[in-house]
């Protein structure tokens, strides 16, 4: 079995560059498998032209359905349900709001006529893509779904199996933005976190917070600057506080309009063009691929012990 | 009267359309000295959870009344993993609130370890094997079950802390602030408790609520119940195909939609194509503006520091009320009360 490296690809705040940068990663990467676990909003397919190869169902969320004959109006179920999913009606027969319940199935359990029982519910489908650079891994939770966690973790298990088949060493994750359940779930047990970011004051809140999250999870972290021209002040800053905890700052990039050029074209930035970026982020991927000693054989951070097996770690589903 | 801000992209500018209107109309509105509000009724459970029904609500505190806030606009950061209206409006808070979920405890005195509380948990939270109880408070979503059904009584409730909510002022405005603990995991209760109190506080006319990214869990609680939902978008394929999921998740939750365009002289044409196509009404088409950009990245709104945005935003404020007010009278016939 090789060595296999995770590496997810997070920022805490939404827009800094997640996805255009490991889109661009994983041309540079080769030899690798793709995850995205953005299972709210995956976009990695619009810029590394997938072709579907399976479509599977995603079917972890339950919910409570009331037999409306059954049910004798005694308002036990809207008693008991914490979420608010119970709605009464003048007679007293009840009803359950989908998108209120979280299936805990308590209502089902106190209902004393036996009116109540839980539906397993189509959450979203994950799906596996063929690309130029690699397997793609993808997710689309449906509108309004629970469990994103349990979908990231659903996409990484698969995205790590193809890479032990296929005798690939790498797993890029394009994680969601945020703190919570899904990006916790992206996080568990990867070999290294790369944090985007940029000189804004709410980019650099929400980079402390998701460094907090990093931290907690003992996962060893890199960070990039992405339109690191923004504002001289905050760039410095962002700098100065990666020092004092010990983290590299792997790339700065300037702002440039051709992410969103090559992105029209519906391509990666390193496609579409040749110039001052594609060549930074070359840089970025020569960066990482050393701290992953992939080919050099060298663990990151040189602490053994930190790749990925979350199978053993935190459980994954939320 | 409910505003949501939400879409499925992150970085689209949600925070900037939130807070800026909130100021615009502010402002507006002291000028005139009428509320914008329009039928002064109360958006108190306006398709929430009836009272009592929200977690953190009963298990813990009473909405902030008599905080001294200011009745008219509330703004409410709901981004609670990435909060940020905080950082433009440098608010004076007035107080905080712990949220928390009931998780079990288990008196091993009287546990006979029959594993009904495993069996009835659809979270995996609590395990018995032999005579040994296991619990795993992360994953547990505080439903009750497990001390509701204990044969025995021997599962008791604790409450865990998730993240907190605070409230306080700035620049005449009521705000609301709800922040998940790093490290934590479930958003929705922090949410949930956030709303149930930012739409107690006395003499809310309108609340404008500033949603997180994406179209799961925690964007849904934040949106759900508003008059309005603004998507705020970019013209990109990444922001045409994050906006189409988010008009999925308003559609599923019943809510009127509209949409704001920012920096809409980037990208191509692709989102004003897809909202004619969709009957959805365009509200305002933003131009990326360096100067608005440079004030964002400081940590400053843009209405009262770059000409003409304030009109802008009030602009898109009217446009916004007058859609939800016309709305709001379908919405109320369709509530289930």
């Amino acid at each position: 079995m090789p060595d296999l490296r995770e590496v997810a690809i997070i920022s805490g705040k939404g827009g800094t560059g997640k996805t255009s940068i490991c889109g661009a990663l994983a041309v540079l990467a080769e030899e690798l498998v793709i995850a995205d676990c953005d299972v709210d909003a995956a976009n990695l397919g619009l810029i590394l032209r997938p072709s579907l190869r399976e479509t599977h169902d995603f079917t972890a969320s339950r919910t409570a359905i009331i037999d409306a004959q059954e049910c004798s109006g005694c308002g036990r179920c809207a008693e008991v349900c914490r979420f608010g999913a119970v709605i009464q009606a003048a007679d007293g027969t009840a009803d359950v709001e989908p998108l209120a319940c979280e299936g805990c199935g308590v209502c089902a359990h106190i209902c004393p006529v036996g009116a109540i029982r839980l539906e397993e519910s189509l959450s979203g489908r994950w799906f596996v893509s063929d690309t130029p650079h690699g397997t793609l891994v993808h997710a689309r939770l449906g509108p309004g779904e629970e469990n994103s966690g349990k979908l990231v973790t659903t996409v990484r298990n698969r995205a790590r199996e193809i890479a032990q088949a296929d005798g690939k060493g790498l797993v890029l994750i394009d994680g969601p933005p945020g703190i919570g359940c899904p990006v916790i779930a992206s996080l568990s047990g990867v070999t290294c976190a790369l944090v985007v970011t940029e000189p804004t004051v709410p980019a650099i809140h929400d980079m402390d917070r998701v460094l907090a999250v990093c931290r907690h999870f003992d996962v060893p972290t890199l960070v990039v600057v992405n339109r690191s021209d923004l504002d001289e002040g905050n760039r410095r800053a962002i700098a100065a506080r990666c020092a004092r905890e010990g983290l590299e700052v792997a790339a700065e990039i300037p702002y440039d309009p051709v992410f969103t050029r090559a992105m029209v074209e519906g391509r990666t930035v390193v496609e579409h063009s040749d110039g001052e970026v594609p060549r930074l982020l070359g840089s970025l991927w020569e960066r990482l691929r050393g701290r992953l000693g992939l080919r050099a054989r060298l663990e990151c951070g040189g602490r053994p012990g930190l790749r990925g097996r979350p199978e053993e770690g935190r459980p994954g589903g939320f | 009267m409910i505003l949501s801000v939400a879409s499925g992209k992150g970085g689209t500018g949600k925070t900037t359309v939130a807070v800026n209107l909130a100021l615009a109309l502010g402002r507006s509105s002291r000028g005139s000295g009428v509320p914008p509000s329009n039928d002064g009724s109360s958006p108190r459970n306006n398709g929430h959870p009836p009272r009592g029904s929200g977690l953190p609500l009963r298990e813990h505190g009473q909405p902030p009344r008599g905080s001294g806030l200011p009745p008219g606009i509330v703004l409410v950061d709901a981004d609670v993993e990435e909060p940020n209206c905080h950082l433009f409006l440098r608010p004076r808070w007035k107080g905080r609130e712990t949220i928390t979920l009931p998780v079990p405890e288990v008196d091993l005195e009287r546990c006979d370890y029959c594993g009904r509380c495993a069996d009835v948990c659809a979270y995996s939270a609590i395990t018995v094997i032999r005579d040994v109880v296991l619990l795993f408070p992360e994953l547990c979503h505080g439903c009750g079950g497990c001390s509701l059904l204990c044969p025995r009584g021997a599962v008791a409730e604790r409450p865990r802390p998730l993240g907190s909510v605070r409230w306080g002022r700035a620049e005449g405005l009521s705000f609301y602030h709800g922040e998940l603990d790093p490290g934590q995991a479930l958003a929705p209760p922090v949410t949930r408790a956030l709303k149930a109190r930012a739409l107690g506080a006395r003499g809310a006319d309108l609340v404008i609520v500033d949603a997180p990214p994406g179209t799961s869990c925690p964007a849904v609680e934040a949106v759900r119940g508003s008059d309005l939902c603004l998507l705020v978008t970019e013209p990109t394929p990444f922001g045409l195909s994050d906006l189409t999921l988010a008009v999925e998740m308003t559609a599923k939750l019943d809510v009127p939609t509209a949409v704001v365009i920012n920096r809409a002289d980037a990208g191509d044409d692709r989102v004003d194509r897809f909202c004619g196509e969709r009957d959805l009404p365009v509200l305002a088409r933003l131009p990326f503006d360096r100067r608005v950009a440079e004030t964002y990245a400081r940590g400053r709104p843009a209405v009262g520091a770059v000409p003409g945005w304030e009109e802008r935003f009030r602009e898109l404020g009217e446009r916004a009320l007058g859609l939800a007010a016309a709305s709001r009278g379908r919405g109320e016939k369709r509530c289930r009360t």
